[in-house]
């Protein structure tokens, strides 16, 4: 049978964004693949050099705008510990919710995408008619839906409303039972498992070697999640679940985000509850003294690191990125190999791709 | 031919099928396009249908700050719109390069690259200001 | 399960391959690895059952290229190589952690190291017209700005 190569991007009806990939196929069989990355490469680590740390968090809140507040919390942490300085706890309170509200309105969106990707549209509706609640939660607690900028060094600069509280928790039972709906759907509706079991399998050795993070690792039995395992903000005195399954493929990886969203929704409950009271931010000197960190955080595809490197100027003098899209990418290759080409639609959607995470 | 001419239009103000391509943006105006399709925005009900080839579409939405792998592609797919075709430019990093200028890999806005037709500043834009957007651009369109 | 003593046990071996301890990186775990010796360095870690890296830095100062390695089991560890300023070269570490091609690629294109026994060493993020030297090197910042890929703009907008 005749070898073709199938190129699909950058611009795709499956892609979001561009990325180019070309697939070498024999008949209906994928026998290679190989990707190229950079249409999305802005260069803000040699940006980020040239700004203020100030201007920087308004800048890294625009790496990419699904995880745009997990960037920005890591990146004041680094830029906190560098400066020995302590954030009041109710400023911590606030960002880990709107953690916790970045991971579920992620998930949805990615349930929505992989379904449009495999041609279950009414999935695709449903999750993001449900992930309208979220984005209003969160709009009620930083006034913007996508872009929030609440984070600053020191702190968070917007306080909780009473009422917002309340209509908060007023709202989140109501999404749980959405969401138990869908995992109703995910769990026992056999066209979805016709399109995602067995597809794009990875075994756990593949997720070592590969160093891979996130719900992609946890699906193949990697217990690896950065806010139980080295905590941050005030992680430690919250308890939560970490999903783990073993079966390493597209629905493993659909349910145990699914999955993470109800352990979000009470973990919001939680800090709701224990909010502490106080004042939201310390002041942050400009300047600050030399020295270099390394940052992590878990956001919704995985572990973000920041390295900053600082001179005693008020601009860093090395910022890193490394976002966890990008070991998802590298296995990629290995997950569409012998695949069939129908297939190619869902493999390429289940590693929850942010290509602007990955190319910064 | 004048009752042709005045059906197309017709068709085209009360159907413009739009082709959304991202060059370089960090995905938050696409994110709130995309929003567009769902139950609480529903931008069908105007007639306006996401399409995914360059050859269906009348509208061109662009997002994101042109960069320099994206930028020739970005001019193919323009191409390969068939006339008449309008530009819409979401966002600020679309408009001007937003955050990004001054980056070493960014042109810094579509209009570098391509004529545009329609600004639609914001950082993200909200669904709503991209709504009013499409509408009064086919208020032009006659 | 968490190994409580593995973090110990690799402060241990590396102690005994005489590699200097430095406390730079605040909160972690760091070493000063001669470029010869990474490769075993990193070996022995992994047979000890450290697995994870998570990124490598490159920054250039002024008595060379530092590339970190940051590595992570349940708190960081960061390996750090000095490299000198012209024709630096380091051994890949793909053979051991296959994860690490994309990461070396990076640090290829960005500050211009070669790495010997990377399979693909094509660029990874920069465009496939890019003619300056590498973005991150401090020394010749001032061309990288001079000569942006608007050279090609003309082309793009006429062709």
């Amino acid at each position: 049978m005749a070898k073709m190569t199938i190129p699909i991007g950058p611009q795709h009806p499956l892609l979001k964004e561009p990325l180019s990939f070309l697939i070498g196929v024999e008949g209906e069989q994928v026998l290679s693949s190989s990707l190229r990355l950079g249409y999305v490469h802005r260069g803000i680590e040699r940006l980020a050099e040239s700004r203020t740390y100030i201007q920087n968090v308004h800048l890294f809140e625009r790496v990419c705008g699904i995880c745009s507040h997990i960037h920005t919390t890591t990146y004041c942490q680094g830029v906190e510990a560098l400066l020995g300085l302590e954030v009041p706890p109710r400023g911590l309170d606030i960002r880990m919710l709107l953690c916790e509200f970045e991971r579920i309105h992620s998930h949805l969106l990615w349930l929505g995408v992989l379904s449009k990707n495999i041609g279950l549209d009414t999935i695709f509706m449903y999750a993001w008619r449900d992930r309208e609640i979220v984005l209003q939660m969160m709009e009620d607690v930083s006034g913007g839906r996508v872009s929030h900028a609440i984070n600053m060094i020191g702190g968070v600069r917007k306080d909780l409303e009473p009422e917002h509280i309340e209509s908060m928790l007023m709202k989140l039972p109501e999404l749980l039972n959405r969401i138990r709906e869908l995992i109703q759907v995910l769990e026992h509706d056999r066209t979805f498992q016709a399109r995602t079991r067995g597809i794009g399998y990875l075994s756990l050795e593949d997720v070592k070697r590969f160093c891979v993070v996130g719900p992609v690792a946890r699906a193949s039995g990697l217990n690896m999640d950065i806010r139980r395992d080295q905590p941050y903000a005030r992680y430690s005195g919250l308890s939560f679940d970490v999903p783990i399954m073993h079966e390493g493929d597209i629905w493993a990886r659909a349910l145990i985000r699914l999955y993470e969203t109800i352990q979000s929704i009470n973990l919001c409950h939680q800090i709701l509850e224990k909010l502490t009271s106080g004042e939201i931010a310390s002041t942050a000197p400009r300047k600050v003294p030399p020295g270099e960190v390394v940052s992590r955080a878990e956001g919704p595809r995985g572990e973000v690191v920041y390295f900053i490197k600082s001179d005693g100027s008020q601009n860093p003098f090395r910022v890193k990125i490394r976002t966890p899209t990008l070991t998802a990418l590298i296995t990629l290759p290995k997950q569409l190999k012998g695949m069939q080409l129908a297939d190619v639609s869902a493999i390429i959607a289940g590693v929850d791709l942010c290509i602007a995470c990955a190319d910064r | 031919m004048a009752f042709m001419d005045r059906t197309l239009s017709w068709a085209r103000k009360k159907s413009p099928w739009i082709l959304h391509f991202n060059s370089g943006g960090c995905n938050g105006c696409d994110i709130e396009l995309l929003s567009l399709l769902t139950p609480m925005y529903d931008i069908e009900r105007f007639g306006i249908l996401n399409e995914s080839s360059p050859r269906h579409a009348d509208i061109l939405v662009c997002t994101g700050p042109v960069t320099a792998q994206v930028a020739p592609r970005l001019l193919r797919i323009y191409e390969q719109i068939p006339e008449p075709k309008w530009v819409i430019s979401l966002g600020s990093c679309s408009c001007t390069g937003g955050v990004f200028s001054g980056a070493y890999n960014i042109y810094g806005g579509i209009e570098k690259v391509l004529p545009v037709d329609l600004y639609v500043p914001g950082c993200p834009c909200r669904p709503e200001a991209i709504i009013n957007a499409v509408i009064s651009l086919l208020e032009k369109v006659e | 399960m968490k190994d409580k003593n593995l973090l110990e046990k690799i402060r241990e071996i590396l102690t005994a391959m005489s590699l200097e301890e430095s406390t730079g990186i605040r909160n972690d775990i760091g070493f000063v690895v001669p470029s010869e010796q990474l490769f075993e360095v990193t070996r022995q870690m992994l047979q000890a059952g450290l697995y994870h890296l998570s990124a490598i830095t490159c920054f250039e100062m002024e008595d060379g290229l530092h590339l970190l390695y940051h590595f992570w089991y349940f708190a960081g560890l960061t390996l750090r190589v000095v490299l000198e300023k012209e024709n630096p070269r380091l051994q890949s570490l793909t053979p051991l952690i296959p994860g690490a091609e994309f990461y070396e690629r990076e640090v290829r294109e960005m500050i211009g190291v070669e790495f010997d026994g990377l399979s693909n060493s094509e660029p990874l993020l920069l465009p496939e017209n890019w003619q300056s030297p590498p973005p991150l090197r401090k020394t010749q910042s001032a061309q990288i700005s001079a000569s942006r890929p608007l050279d090609g703009l003309n082309e793009v907008q006429n062709g």
